[in-house]
């Protein structure tokens, strides 16, 4: 193919952000459309360049096809809208009625999640499933969070001989806790950043709102026993909370605009994590407010600058012999 | 489809493109992209012009709405296509819309004629 083609062609991909085989799909076709208009041009007594040239002058910009293309392909069906909404309803059914608190309930939904999110990832990673992985994520890194003491406890003896042999037993199921959740963090993140960044941070969206209120609740953990504790005052607002994320997963997984989905990430990230920190703390000063939006936002679009490292000039997963196996077509 | 704005207001030709691929699409059994495009540009005397990338997403969205099927082909120069067909839905969509298009066109017709009297 043409060098000139070629090169607009990757513009083209590396503004889609679909997965790649939809990507795939989508370049089969502009390629074939370039085969027959280039051959055309050729005939009627153009060079090969000039040919090429006239091509992409006439197809439009690489961002614009780009641009249209995803707006096309991204939109997901009304059910796949309800399916990415239910782990946000379950979490917020969970919170509102206070079950969070009995762990049958507790672990029922946990076990739920996980074989669901488990299916979907063994049968083709659908879009949805990201909104799902989060939540199991989120019990392992709260396993983490609250086995820290231990590992202190491990670190002290070993460093400095101080404490008890005993604190070293918990080390091994420590260790493979560790590993697995920031395996699983690491390899859903990745999954999603191969199909678009805006899935990636659907995906960690969650985290930094759960993690502000399971630090605090954490804090108060004696209470936690006892059913008429501090832990539910927050209960309601958390319960609004991820029934915004309901919502805002179902409304991203149906807008085909770009532009539309990155503001409602903005929205949730920055102001779902302000709501609950306020709530938490109610004392909390407009200064405090501000860097609480500030870094859910950051945390929420980290995976932008992940991908814009993985946009290395390098990745060009598009090859002539990939285009032309029929397998990566539907 | 956006068009290079030759001679005419793009907006005279939103909602007129799903129509206008239908038929085509409809009148051969089965077309492609690049085709199409050109039968446009040939039937319209050149007066449409498309920015020809934009013609592949409006095939997805009928697609996506049913109204066509898309298949591969291999062509004897070992070429493929991507081929699409008008379906049952897609036909009773076509003939509401050229329903309204005729309806509509009498009626502009109407008002822009000279008024009597």
């Amino acid at each position: 193919m043409v060098a000139e083609v070629r090169d607009y062609l990757e513009q083209v991909r590396l503004h889609l952000n679909l997965e790649p085989q939809t990507e795939r799909r989508i370049l089969s076709e502009l390629v074939s459309h370039f085969q027959e208009k280039i051959a055309e041009l050729e005939l009627a007594g153009r060079s090969e360049g000039e040919a090429a040239r006239e091509a992409i002058c006439s197809f439009g910009s690489a961002r614009l096809v780009a641009r249209l293309s995803y707006e096309a392909y991204s939109r997901g069906s009304w059910v796949e809208a309800l399916i990415s909404a239910q782990p946000h309803l379950i979490a917020a059914a969970l919170i509102a009625t206070h079950f969070w608190r009995r762990p049958a309930f507790l672990a029922g939904s946990v076990a739920l999640l996980a074989v669901t999110t488990l299916l979907a990832w063994l049968r083709g990673k659908p879009n949805w499933l990201f909104s799902w992985a989060s939540y199991v994520l989120i019990p392992l890194l709260i396993g983490v969070y609250v086995s820290r003491r231990l590992l202190a406890q491990a670190a002290q003896f070993i460093l400095q001989g101080q404490g008890d042999a005993s604190a070293l037993l918990p080390l091994l199921p420590l260790a493979a806790l560790y590993a697995a959740s920031f395996w699983l963090l690491v390899a859903a993140t990745v999954r999603a950043l191969r199909k678009d960044w805006l899935l990636a941070s659907l995906m960690l969206i969650p985290l930094p709102i759960t993690g502000i209120w399971v630090f605090h609740v954490e804090r108060l953990a004696p209470l936690v026993r006892s059913f008429t504790g501090e832990p539910n005052r927050w209960d309601a607002a958390m319960a609004v909370v991820f029934l915004v994320l309901a919502v805002s997963s179902a409304v991203f997984v149906r807008l085909r605009q770009r532009f539309l989905k990155t503001g409602a990430l903005l929205t949730i990230g920055g102001i779902g994590a302000a709501v609950v920190a306020r709530s938490i703390w109610s004392d909390l000063n407009l200064a405090g407010l501000a860097v609480v939006t500030v870094l859910g936002l950051a945390f929420t679009w980290c995976p932008v600058l992940l991908r814009s490292r993985r946009d290395s000039p390098a990745a060009e997963p598009w090859t002539q012999e990939e285009l032309a196996d029929p397998r990566t077509r539907t | 489809m956006q068009s290079d704005l030759l001679g005419y207001d793009s907006d005279l030709l939103r909602g007129n493109t799903d129509p206008m691929l239908l038929f085509l699409i409809e009148e051969h059994g089965e077309s492609y992209g690049y085709r199409l495009i050109k039968e446009i540009e040939q039937r319209s005397g050149g007066f449409f012009r498309f920015k020809e990338g934009t013609v592949y997403p409006a095939l997805r969205k009928l697609e996506n709405d049913g109204l066509i099927q898309g298949s591969w082909k291999r062509l004897p120069s070992g070429q493929e296509r991507r081929y699409y067909r008008i379906t049952a839905h897609g036909r009773e969509v076509l003939r509401k819309k050229l329903a309204m298009w005729q309806n509509f066109n009498n009626a502009i017709g109407l008002i822009y004629q000279p008024a009597r009297g």
